[in-house]
């Protein structure tokens, strides 16, 4: 090997050492978590009823028939006469869901998915479907066509086994984009997007997004923003509003 | 039956006031009451500040809820065929709070002595996919376990305690146990207890007549939204880039290892 060569060799190897890192971070996989613009909050939060704050007396409760007298003195107000009641059963779980949502379509997105039914984690948290494929629908909450409240779906952004999921573009809805949800029985209702937001973690209105009093809506959620490498998550939450278009 | 019990039933029911959104200023002032008729064999009429409220109510019912204004109230209950309030069974006074909720339980005491007992309803708001089941014994019989699904979940209730559960929403089999035997009082029964809902079940009768049996109602609507959404684990492990780092790592250090090497030994030569 000559003098020259050796150089030449030595030069080279330093090279690829150099680029080495810059081949690496290039050929990473992305995260799908977009970032997204918010468009139409406000039209989305005039669909709750009562923003932010939930009260089981008004809410929950079946009001009496008297009335809420306001400030009347006890002694004057007449206690109204009632029927007595049989006695309920154990329970009376509230009616379950007219139907389950089975199939949901987003055709700007390509999106043709099948959806379960998901409940909450070991930590209260929404339960997402391990497959990245299939939507989740909240169960506890409103079905789509239901007459009021918040019919929620979610889906993984992504997964760091399967890739990007159905949901993973959900970023990119504008405002009038379709999303079709199909029931059990076979029943589609179309749903018209009114509205894209995103917010950090912590700052998400849950409240709100499972509302199950107000405007009935469709609410889809994911993830979104940055990817934390250090707790394996996404620093944001992303939503899109849409509402029933009759169709 | 014909001794007159004053029972004077504790107001002192407030609830946070955080719990009280907006949506309640209509209702700040009101009060929920819910009655539940628990002694056995004995229809009854209930007034409330002398006007009657409750006309034939039945044994092993529930009414309610009334929405009472907040204030102080007196509860009389007399015999079904009773002309109006001068001879009660039973006197309960009532001090209401507005935006509480409060049972109350005409019963036998433990010795099988008709009373009232008022009991403030826990209708603080339950975590997602929960529910909240609370259990109380109104019964003339000794101390109770209450066990789903065979486990002992509260022990030791006696009358007029109750015991609290904040339990995964869904069906539960549920029976009623003499306290630390084996032997069944009440049930078993299954229990669909739905999510977000406070499910109030209330053991009356007497356990030396034969009439045990369960009075409850359900107050829906307490419901809360999950703490997070959790839907991305990042993106799809690969190991191109790993092993292209490698190769190229490699490539590299062997490079200038020996180019270095033969320039090294040029020098010192």
């Amino acid at each position: 090997m000559s003098h020259h060569q050796a150089a030449t060799s030595l030069v080279v190897g330093l090279a690829i050492l150099a680029t080495a890192p810059i081949v690496w971070w290039a050929t990473e996989p992305a995260p799908a978590g977009p970032t997204v613009t918010t468009v139409n909050a406000a039209e989305a939060m005039a669909l709750t009823n009562d923003a932010g704050s939930s009260s089981p007396m008004a809410s929950g409760v079946p009001g009496g028939t008297s009335g809420t007298a306001a400030q009347g003195s006890p002694t004057t107000s007449a206690a109204p006469e009632v029927q007595s009641t049989p006695a309920a059963p154990p329970s009376t779980p509230e009616p379950a869901p007219a139907s389950t949502p089975i199939r949901v379509q987003i055709p700007a997105l390509g999106v043709d998915s099948a959806i379960i039914p998901v409940g909450v984690d070991d930590k209260g948290q929404l339960e997402i479907p391990e497959d990245v494929q299939t939507v989740g629908w909240y169960r506890f909450g409103r079905a789509p066509g239901a007459a009021q409240g918040s019919a929620v779906l979610t889906g993984h952004v992504d997964d760091h086994l399967q890739g990007a999921g159905a949901l993973a573009e959900l970023g990119s809805l504008q405002p009038g984009d379709t999303v079709t949800v199909t029931d059990d029985a076979g029943t589609a209702r179309t749903f018209s997007v009114l509205s894209r937001e995103g917010w950090h973690k912590g700052e998400v209105p849950l409240d709100r997004l499972f509302d199950r009093s107000g405007d009935p809506r469709l609410v889809l959620i994911t993830c979104g923003g940055s990817f934390n490498t250090s707790t394996l998550g996404y620093d944001d939450n992303i939503a899109v509003t849409a509402v029933p278009t009759g169709g | 039956m014909r001794r007159l019990i004053a029972a004077t039933a504790a107001g002192t029911l407030a609830v946070a006031a955080g719990l009280l959104g907006a949506t309640a200023a209509s209702a700040a002032g009101t009060a929920e009451v819910y009655v539940v008729h628990g002694i056995p064999n004995l229809p009854v009429d209930v007034y409330v500040n002398g006007a009657l409220t409750l006309n034939d109510f039945q044994p092993e019912t529930v009414a309610g809820p009334l929405a009472l204004p907040e204030g102080s109230y007196k509860v009389d209950i007399t015999a079904a065929d009773a002309t109006d309030d001068s001879k009660p069974l039973l006197t309960a006074n009532a001090d209401l709070v507005g935006g509480t909720s409060v049972t109350l339980v005409a019963h036998l005491t433990a010795a099988g002595d008709p009373t009232i007992t008022p009991y403030a309803n826990d209708i603080s708001t339950i975590s997602a996919g929960q529910t909240r089941l609370v259990v109380r014994h109104d019964a003339a019989a000794p101390a109770v376990d209450v066990r789903a699904g065979g486990t002992v979940v509260l022990a030791g209730v006696t009358n007029p305690k109750e015991g609290v559960l904040n339990i995964p929403a869904g069906s539960v089999s549920a029976d009623v146990v003499l306290a630390g035997t084996d032997t069944v009082v009440i049930g078993p029964a299954t229990l669909d207890l739905a999510e977000g809902s406070a499910t109030f079940v209330h053991a009356v009768g007497s356990a030396k007549d034969g009439t045990l049996t369960v009075v409850s109602f359900t107050i829906p609507g307490l419901h809360s939204a999950p703490g997070g959404v959790p839907a991305g684990t990042g993106p799809a492990d690969s190991s191109v880039p790993t092993i292209l780092l490698v190769v190229l790592l490699t490539i590299g250090a062997t490079a200038v290892v020996v180019g270095g090497r033969r320039l090294y030994s040029e020098r010192s030569r």
